[in-house]
């Protein structure tokens, strides 16, 4: 659901989309096997940020980071560096 | 709406009606008159396959798997059905069935009836025609490539239908 959110279907907030009730699957595009990582697939889980952070759901950890983990794979892919993030501090 | 008298062969089990409609979908006559509510109806454009049930020409022939959301009743007089309610054998799971809950393949679960009942043609298609190691995955990806889960990312259900292939003796040469 998450690769199909980054890639290929189009919620607009304004419910002119899907969510108008009149689509169905031969015009809102959800991905098959074939645009999934099948058997090539690595789990990174992250330390919480702080010992008091808060719980996450289990939609945030499905949905969230699949955007910008298929953005540094193309990078990846592309023998570019993903660059690190900005030390806060 | 054209009348027919239907008969068919349902998990083994001889079905006949007389007048019913011969342009009712499959999977209404199942879920509906039959009460077999294995079989699920999604987009009923025959796009996601939720639906999918495995049909013979007859007894012994090779299965197909086909859309019960769009296959008109008049298509399956004197056909052999097998729905997901017709996998298991006296009380014991299908290997299939076993290896998708081992996998943890299915999260909601709707999906899975059709998943089951497209590998199940496939482990027939393979038993008459075994296919080299190096053709599973390819195999597999014909044969549930186009169905739709929205829950597990279809990578555990390869890993189960692969895993069923590869051990069942005889499908792999």
């Amino acid at each position: 659901m998450g690769v199909g959110q980054a890639l290929l279907e189009v919620t607009p907030a304004d419910g002119t989309g899907a969510g108008d009730g009149l689509w169905n699957l031969h015009r809102y595009h959800v991905p098959l096997s074939s645009d999934i990582a099948l058997g090539k697939v690595e789990k990174v889980i992250l330390p919480p940020e702080a010992p008091d952070a808060p719980a996450r759901g289990i939609a945030e950890v499905a949905m969230i980071p699949i955007a910008p983990a298929i953005g540094n794979a193309v990078r990846a892919c592309h023998r570019h560096p993903v660059p690190e993030a900005a030390d806060p501090a | 709406m054209e009348k027919i008298d239907l008969a068919f062969t349902l998990n083994g089990e001889k079905v006949s009606r007389t007048g019913v409609p011969g342009d009712m979908k499959l999977v209404d006559f199942l879920r509906e008159d039959l009460g077999l509510t294995g079989t699920k109806f999604c987009c009923g454009i025959a796009v996601c396959r939720v639906c999918t049930v495995s049909v013979a020409r007859e007894e012994g022939a090779h299965q197909e798997a086909i859309r019960s959301c769009t296959t008109p009743l008049s298509d399956i007089n004197g056909r052999h059905v097998t729905t997901v309610e017709g996998l298991e054998e006296a009380g014991t799971l299908h290997p299939l069935q076993q290896a998708f809950l081992d996998n943890f393949s299915f999260q909601c679960g709707y999906c899975c009836p059709g998943f089951l009942m497209a590998s199940y043609a496939l482990l027939d298609r393979l038993k008459r025609q075994p296919i080299p190691a190096d053709k599973v995955d390819e195999a597999i990806e014909d044969a549930v490539g186009q169905h739709v889960c929205r829950c597990t990312g279809y990578v555990r259900y390869h890993q189960a239908i692969r895993q069923v292939l590869l051990e069942t003796p005889g499908l792999v040469t």
